[in-house]
Parts: structure tokens; C-alpha cells; sequence
């Protein structure tokens, strides 16, 4: 992960910079906001990446340059298959958002619906 | 020609401008040229070629060379237009100016006041008002909507200014010697609504006499 | 052992896969299979054909754009109506389709470029697309409201767009849709990035990832910046249209150009986020048909990552003539930026420059993609500098400016994309006759259309206008560029008809038409399901050109022979290579691996 790692706190560091110079030359309240919480997010990132990860012994066969498809043979991940709950889930946060000019009754109905597809998600991933 | 506005340059700033625009666009052309012979080029040469031609992935000093020369190139565009800048968004002193003309823009006409005359010209839907100004003068517009956001465009000066309900936005031009009228080529820049494709003035440049009576003409008290 | 003399012979994906047991892909075959769908190629073919339909839509409110400016007058549509269809137009095409086309190359490629099964999320990845139909249609209801669609410009600048300027429901609907699009896109980009992070196949170091799954993750990186940045311009904006809120009312203590200033920090980089995919697409593309791999790839990344944080740094070059920004230092990221764009021109001029073309309907589209684009970036470089963009900014000059670069872009390289990967999705080709009367339409449509409005904008035409007076002189411009617009529609007609008849032929199903180079050219075509049971090894970031000339030491990539050898003693499963070649093969088909001995 340490080429990840360096993406994400090369990011920040730009944006460490970039707010500085934008501060010295009058930049407005907005922008500086924008910037500076850009370089915080990426160093969260970068922050997590060599934090939480710093523990994990040998390179990934991903990152070694030398690894080759035998190295990695077993399960690669859970991949569900078909679904209805993105149809479902996307219907209801529809519904949310478009009840703020529609009607309360639609915002209402859509956190139901949201309500039931992530109590529904929750109970397939515990499968 | 085909890249002549109607209008000449009518400031100092703008004929600036304009000048800085021709720099640009021998640059560009040079430049388009220059891309599109190289791919000529590539097209041309590579239909003669045979088997598996040299697999070169990369060439530093090149790579270098033209990161190098468009840095430097971008680098002087920027230079020139910083000189050209400080000239057009200069300000001086309020009383050091020769006029200065109030803008109101509202949905959807515009309203040019002459403070130290009492000039008020208020354009309506079947009506366009018309700018006035002296020629050889410094002015100082003062601008803000009362509404939406507008932008107040002459393309005689090269130069817009957005105009914000709540906040006064300024710019300052010394209007050049050539007199004339360029009716219906004042325009609206910023989109505001309904109407914003006829919220158009007129714009005159006229010799000091003529400005004197054009003030007069519209019930105002004659240039200060 | 005896010495075996080296075995010239150029090795096909196909021979490999034929020697394998198939397990048939495909798209879902019902309507059920496609709403509860969660593979990534049948979601990245749903987000294309969507997005072509909004193309499509966007191109009507364009055509009726065109009519009625044609000629001085209102002749088609009132003034209200004109208002609604730019907005909408622009909406649609920035929204509905140029992003999300991004995703379309996005979901189908990222895993089978790096060799995994599907994308980290299957099931988020699907909400996103549903997201994003919903989004637009919602945006489309608009034209079914009484107030009709919205119609304050797809900036929606406030006081506009605030509940005094725009009270229609259409502009409420337009707001609901861009946080839905919006929301869909940020998932789709922490998918992509997950994706990328985690699952990429052995070997495959981020430095041996195509090009284009690189520009597929920076493209991420901006869109998780500055999609939220728009959101919550938006929820700001309907907050003042619906709960009396004021952020953006000046007459209350609020700031319009705080809008701008949120808005703008989204807008420029999407504009890139929109460009980086189809850079990469033409960095695929140039490398096949010119037999060369893309030349300075770390310069290529570099430049990548350049742009995506100079993209950022730019915003308020929009906003030069507002007299309320920094004007110098966004010049400067403005001219900056211009310098990483030029590098990649560069790089992609000499990765054809001792080159062996083909002219093959991807290239001309790629060839296309080359000219527009560079003219669209040196009339941005004009735009960068305020002294010239007081004059030209919210002009027809920055209409030509953005479509140039747009239409290099969304247009040249999107349909260079799926004339490339047409084969891979579907098993079939699309005519190369069709495709270059395509290729010839649509390039003299579009420069026809566009290359006027540079005049028209500096001689005095602004936006968004819904008519023009006589006394201007632009009527001859616009009427070239109408006509223009007829032959960019006419244009589609041999696309469409280059469609059908591929669909309707039986597939060939090769793996590799064009002797490619990117690891999807080693999935079969269509793909298995779950993509790869097999793969080649990754030494650079031409897998399948490595594998074609394995049998060529100096061509291949230095350690390829050396991985196959270590497959045979590994796992002879891995190393089906036909043919005696120095590297090994399993040539009669046994299972043993080695040549013949």
C-alpha cells in the first residue's frame, strides 16, 4: 500500500501548500476553507493507509514486481451477484431528496424505504 | 476581418488588450501550426513503415526539452499579461477622474446616472438607453444590480464588469479620441433571466462639446 | 536438454484461451437480470447506452439551439422556453452524459485492465448507476412542469436560481437531480479507488497499470475533492428555496459570490473529470495502432497527477470579471496548467512518431481527438489570462473554447473508445466503412459548428442570448454553424446504422482483434463471468503485447520469459503456451507444459 500511502500525502502536502500561497495573496474565506480541508481529507487517507496498514508484513503480491497469478490462488473476495437492494435503496433516496420540493409525504415514504433496504443489507451481509 | 469586433478599441486599455490579443493569437496559430504539422508528420511517415518499428518507451531530455519550453512560453504570456492588467484594473483617486457614471443593471435594462450632471438615462423594453461618453476622458464606472447578477459589456472596450446586487463592483478606462455611435452593441454578459438577450444599450463617444450638449440635451446641468 | 532454436512465432490470446475450458459471459438476459444486476459489465454497458440516449437528448435541445439562432428573430421558441433549453442542454451534457460515460469506461475496464472480478463494491456500484437514471429523469421531468424546465443556465447562479428568480418547480426538480448524479458519481469514485488500491493482480504494480486505469483513478481522486463541494451547494441553494434560509441572499446578509466560489471549485475540475478518461482512452489507443508503447509513461502519470492538482487550484478563473478574486494567482494555476496538458500532446505525438500506423477507425478518432482538442487548450490559454478574458469570458468565444475541448474529448476520443472496445463488450466489430464516413461527417460537422463561434464571440455575440439584432453582423456565422449542427446530426446516421449491422452479424468472438496490448485483451470476448480464470504474467503495462511476443526476448518485457518458467515449475496450469518457444509452451495440449522434448 506505501504507493497509495504517498499519493493520497503527496495530495495533501499540495494542498498544504497551495493554501498557504492562496493565504498569502488574499485568497477569500471559501476557498482557503476548501483547500485546507482538501489537504486534512488526503491526509486522513494517507493517514489511515500508513497507520492502519503499517502492520502487514510482506508486500501485497499487487505491489511486487516480481509476483506472478500463482502467488495468489484461493478466494479473492465476496462478490454478491444479483440484487434488488440498489434498485430499491436508489428508489428510496430518490424519493427523499424529492420530497423536499415535492411533499414531506415523499420524503417520508423514501426514509422507509431506505430504512428497509439497509435493514435488508445488513442481514445479507451477516449471510 | 473575421476576428475584427465592430467596434475599434475605444480606451487606452482596451487598444492594450487588444494588442496583448494579437501577441496570443500569433503564439496560438504558431503553436496549432506546429501540433498539427507534427501530427502530418506522424501520419504521413508511419504509413511506410514496416514490421515492428523501435519500441523506445522514453527519452528524458526531450521530455524535459518540452516541459521545459511551454513552461517558459506560459511563463511570458503571463508576464505580459500581468503589465497589461496592472494599466486596465488600475483606479485612481476619486477626484482625480473626469466623470463618474452610476450602472444599475435590473432585469432587464440598465440605468446610467451622471452624478455631477443629474443625468439619469433609463432604458425600457421598447427603449435602449444610451451611454455617452467624452472622448479623452478618464471615467470611473460604478456598477450594482438590483436584482441578479448582470455584466456590463462594451466590446468597444474589450472589457466586462459583473455587476452584484449588494456590492458595488468599479473599473476605471480613459476613453480614446475616436467619436462615433455604436447603437444596439452595448449587451447584457451574464445571464439574468427572461429578458437578458434584450437588455442591450447604446453606446456614443462623442467630442467634449457634443458631450456637453448631449448632458444638457437630457436635462443635466453640463460636464463639471 | 536439447537446444531448441527460438521459435519466432507471435503467440495469440486466442490460441491461449482455445486451449482452456470456456466458461461463457454475458449480459443479463431479462429485464429482472438487468434491474438487480451487480457485475460491473453489465452496469458499465447500462451506464453507456444511458448515457448515448442523454447524448441524444442533449443533442435535440442543442438542434433546436441551433435553428433558432440560424437567423435573426425568434422563430422556433419564446424567450422562457430558449432559457430551459441551454440549461437543460448544458445540464444533460456535462450531467447525463460526459461523466457519466466516464463510469462507463470506469466499470467496465478498471477490473479487467487489473485483472480482478468485478469492481470492490458490486452492489454500491449498481445504487450508483440507479442514482444516476433516476437523477436524470428527474431533471427531465422539468419539461413536464408547469413552469417548465429549469432555465437559469447550468451554473444555476443565485439570486437566478434563488427562490425570487427562478419559483418554478423545474428549478427545484434540476437541484434534486444534480444531488442524486452527484451522489452517484462520489460512490462510483470510492469504488473505483477501493478497486484499484485492493484488488489488482499479481504483478501488477501501480506502475504497470494502463494509462488509462490510472487517468480512471486520479479522475476518482477529484471527483471524491469536489462532487461533495457541489452537493452542498446545492442542499445550500434549496435551503434558500425551500426552509427561507439566506446563504446566497444578499438582501439578508448572504453571499452569491459564495456560490460561485463553491460551485466553480466543483465545476473546473469536473471539467477534467470529464477530459482524464478519454485521455486515457487515446493512450490505449495511439500505443495499439502505431505498434509502440506509449512513450514516457512516468511522464505521462506525472503529468496526470499535475493536472488533477492544478485542476483543483484554478476555480476562479471563471470569475475574472467579477473584480472580486485573486486575479494573479489564478492566472498563473490557469497558464500553469496548460503546461502537464502539452506534455501528454507531446507524449502522444511521439508515441506515433517512428511509428507503424494503422489507420483503423479508433485512430482517426484518436487522430481527431488530437487536432480538436489542442485548439480547444491554446484558446484556453487565452482564457487564462484576464487581460484578454474581461473581453472574451461569458462569450461565444468561450462556447467554442469549451466544446473544442469537450468535443476533442466527450465526441472524438468516446467514439474512438467504442469502436476500440466494441469487440471486447460485444464479440463482433463495427464496420470499418461506416465508421470512417463517421469519422469524416462528424469532424467536418463539428469544426463547421464550432470554429465560428471564436469570431462571433470576440466581434460582440454574448451567451446564452436567445436572438440577435441585425446591426450585429452575425448572422452568416451562425448560420454556417447551424448548418454545421445538421451535419454533426447526419453524422450519427452511419454510427447508428454501423451498430445495428454489428449486432445483427453473428459474433467472431476473437479476444484480441486488434493485437492489443492491455490486459483485457486477455479475457475472452464477451468476458467470462467473474472475467479472468487465467493470466498472463504482468511485467509492464502491455501484458497481452508481451504474451503476442513471447517468443522475442528483446521485445517483451525483461522478466516475462523468466515468469513463464517459473510457472511451469510452479503450476503447469498457468503456463499454456502453444508452440515450442524458448519460454516453454504445452504445444500438443497435454497438460505437462515444456516443449517438445
Amino acid at each position: 500500500m506505501k504507493a497509495e500511502g504517498w499519493l493520497w500525502a503527496g495530495g495533501a502536502a499540495y494542498y498544504v501548500v497551495l493554501g498557504l500561497i492562496y493565504l498569502g495573496v488574499g485568497g477569500e474565506p471559501a476557498g482557503l476553507a476548501l483547500v485546507f480541508i482538501a489537504a486534512a481529507f488526503g491526509g486522513l487517507v494517507a493517514g489511515w493507509i500508513w497507520g492502519a496498514r503499517r502492520h502487514d508484513g510482506a508486500p501485497r503480491p499487487k505491489d511486487r514486481a516480481d509476483a506472478d497469478a500463482p502467488d495468489q490462488v484461493g478466494v479473492v473476495g465476496v462478490y454478491p451477484t444479483a440484487s434488488l437492494r440498489p434498485l430499491a435503496l436508489g428508489t428510496g433516496m430518490t424519493a427523499v431528496v424529492l420530497g423536499v420540493p415535492i411533499g414531506s409525504w415523499m420524503t417520508i415514504g423514501g426514509l422507509a424505504i431506505v430504512a428497509s433496504q439497509v435493514a435488508l443489507l445488513v442481514r445479507d451481509l451477516d449471510r | 476581418m473575421i476576428a475584427q469586433p465592430p467596434a475599434p478599441p475605444l480606451t487606452e486599455q482596451a487598444q492594450q488588450m487588444e494588442d496583448l490579443w494579437n501577441v496570443f493569437l500569433i503564439g496560438a496559430v504558431a503553436v496549432g501550426l506546429l501540433v498539427a504539422g507534427l501530427v502530418v508528420f506522424v501520419v504521413v511517415r508511419g504509413r511506410r513503415r514496416s514490421d515492428l518499428p523501435l519500441q523506445q518507451r522514453e527519452h528524458i531530455p526531450i521530455e524535459l526539452a518540452y516541459t521545459a519550453i511551454p513552461l517558459l512560453a506560459v511563463g511570458a504570456l503571463f508576464a505580459l499579461t500581468l503589465v497589461v492588467l496592472d494599466d486596465v484594473d488600475a483606479e485612481s483617486a476619486e477626484d482625480s477622474v473626469d466623470l463618474v457614471v452610476e450602472v444599475t443593471g435590473f432585469q432587464w435594462q440598465w440605468q446610467f446616472r451622471y452624478p455631477a450632471s443629474g443625468v439619469v438615462e433609463t432604458g425600457t423594453a421598447e427603449e435602449r438607453p444610451e451611454l455617452a461618453l467624452p472622448a479623452g476622458a478618464t471615467v470611473r464606472f460604478e456598477l450594482a444590480s438590483v436584482d441578479v447578477i448582470h455584466s456590463f459589456w462594451i466590446p468597444g472596450f474589450r472589457f466586462k464588469r459583473d455587476l452584484f446586487p449588494g456590492a458595488a463592483t468599479t473599473f476605471q478606462v480613459d476613453i480614446g479620441e475616436t467619436t462615433g455611435a455604436w447603437p444596439d452593441t452595448g449587451v447584457c454578459a451574464e445571464f439574468c433571466g427572461l429578458d437578458h438577450t434584450t437588455m442591450r444599450f447604446d453606446v456614443a463617444v462623442l467630442a467634449p462639446a457634443d458631450f456637453e450638449q448631449w448632458l444638457i440635451g437630457r436635462g443635466g446641468e453640463g460636464a463639471p | 536438454m536439447t537446444t531448441v532454436a527460438p521459435d519466432p512465432r507471435l503467440v495469440t490470446v486466442d490460441e491461449v484461451l482455445a486451449a482452456r475450458p470456456h466458461h461463457p459471459g454475458g449480459l443479463p438476459a431479462t429485464l429482472v437480470g438487468w434491474l438487480t444486476t451487480t457485475d460491473h459489465k453489465a452496469i458499465g454497458v447500462a451506464y453507456a447506452v444511458t448515457s448515448m440516449l442523454f447524448l441524444a437528448v442533449g443533442g435535440l435541445l442543442a438542434g433546436l439551439i441551433r435553428v433558432e439562432l440560424a437567423r435573426p428573430g425568434l422563430q422556433l421558441v419564446d424567450e422562457a422556453t430558449y432559457n430551459s433549453l441551454f440549461t437543460i442542454h448544458g445540464s444533460v451534457m456535462v450531467f447525463l452524459f460526459a461523466v457519466p460515460f466516464g463510469f462507463a469506461l470506469a466499470n467496465y475496464l478498471v477490473p479487467l485492465q487489473i485483472g480482478a472480478p468485478d469492481l470492490a463494491f458490486p452492489r454500491l456500484n449498481a445504487l450508483s448507476y440507479w442514482l444516476y437514471l433516476l437523477g436524470g429523469l428527474v431533471m427531465l421531468g422539468g419539461f413536464l412542469t408547469d413552469g417548465g424546465a429549469a432555465g437559469f443556465g447550468w451554473f444555476a447562479y443565485p439570486p437566478l436560481s434563488g427562490p425570487q428568480g427562478s419559483p418554478g418547480l423545474g428549478a427545484d426538480l434540476w437541484i434534486v437531480a444534480i444531488l442524486l448524479t452527484g451522489t452517484s458519481g462520489t460512490l462510483g469514485a470510492v469504488n473505483v479507488v477501493a478497486t484499484v488500491s485492493t484488488m489488482r493482480a499479481p504483478g501488477m504494480t501501480l506502475f504497470r497499470m494502463p494509462i488509462l486505469t490510472w487517468n480512471l483513478l486520479l479522475t476518482s481522486f477529484m471527483i471524491l475533492l469536489v462532487f461533495p463541494v457541489l452537493s452542498g451547494a446545492m442542499i445550500m441553494l434549496e435551503a434558500d428555496r425551500q426552509f427561507g434560509t439566506h446563504f446566497f441572499d444578499p438582501t439578508a446578509g448572504g453571499s452569491p459570490i459564495l456560490f460561485q466560489h463553491l460551485f466553480w471549485f466543483f465545476g473546473h475540475p469536473e471539467v477534467y473529470i470529464i477530459a482524464l478518461p478519454f485521455f486515457g482512452v487515446v493512450s490505449e489507443i495511439f500505443p495499439v495502432f502505431a505498434r509502440r508503447p506509449i512513450f514516457g509513461y512516468r511522464g505521462l502519470v506525472l503529468a496526470t497527477l499535475a493536472i488533477t492538482a492544478l485542476s483543483t487550484s484554478v476555480w476562479a478563473h471563471h470569475m475574472f470579471v467579477t473584480d472580486q478574486v485573486v486575479l494573479p494567482f489564478f492566472a498563473a494555476t490557469s497558464f500553469l496548467i496548460a503546461v502537464p496538458t502539452g506534455v501528454k500532446v507531446f507524449n502522444w505525438v511521439a508515441t506515433m512518431w517512428t511509428g507503424r500506423l494503422r489507420f483503423e477507425v479508433p485512430m482517426l478518432f484518436g487522430l481527431g481527438f488530437l487536432v480538436t482538442f489542442v485548439g480547444g487548450g491554446l484558446t484556453g490559454v487565452m482564457l487564462a489570462s484576464p487581460s484578454l478574458d474581461f473581453h472574451l469570458s461569458d462569450t461565444y468565444f468561450v462556447v467554442a473554447h469549451f466544446h473544442y475541448v469537450m468535443g476533442g474529448t466527450v465526441v472524438f476520443a468516446l467514439f474512438a473508445a467504442i469502436y476500440f472496445w466494441w469487440p471486447k463488450v460485444t464479440g463482433r466489430m463495427l464496420s470499418r466503412t461506416l465508421g470512417t464516413i463517421h469519422f469524416g461527417l462528424l469532424f467536418v460537422g463539428f469544426q463547421m459548428t464550432f470554429f465560428v463561434m471564436h469570431a462571433l464571440g470576440r466581434d460582440g455575440m454574448p451567451r446564452r442570448v436567445a436572438d440577435y439584432a441585425e446591426v450585429d453582423g452575425f448572422a452568416g456565422m451562425n448560420m454556417i454553424a447551424t448548418v454545421g449542427s445538421g451535419v454533426l446530426f447526419v453524422s450519427m446516421v452511419p454510427f447508428g446504422m454501423a451498430i445495428v449491422t454489428s449486432l445483427r452479424q453473428a459474433p467472431t468472438n476473437d479476444a484480441d482483434p486488434w493485437a492489443a496490448n492491455s490486459l483485457e485483451w486477455a479475457a475472452s470476448s464477451p468476458p467470462a463471468h467473474h472475467n479472468f480464470d487465467w493470466l498472463p504474467p504482468i511485467r509492464s503495462e502491455r501484458p497481452v503485447f508481451d504474451v503476442r511476443w513471447i517468443n522475442h526476448d528483446d521485445i517483451a518485457a525483461p522478466g516475462v520469459a523468466a515468469a513463464w518458467n517459473a510457472r511451469r515449475n510452479k503450476d503447469p496450469h498457468w503456463s499454456p503456451i502453444p508452440g515450442n518457444g524458448a519460454a516453454g509452451g504445452d504445444g500438443d495440449g497435454d497438460g505437462d507444459g515444456g516443449g517438445r522434448r
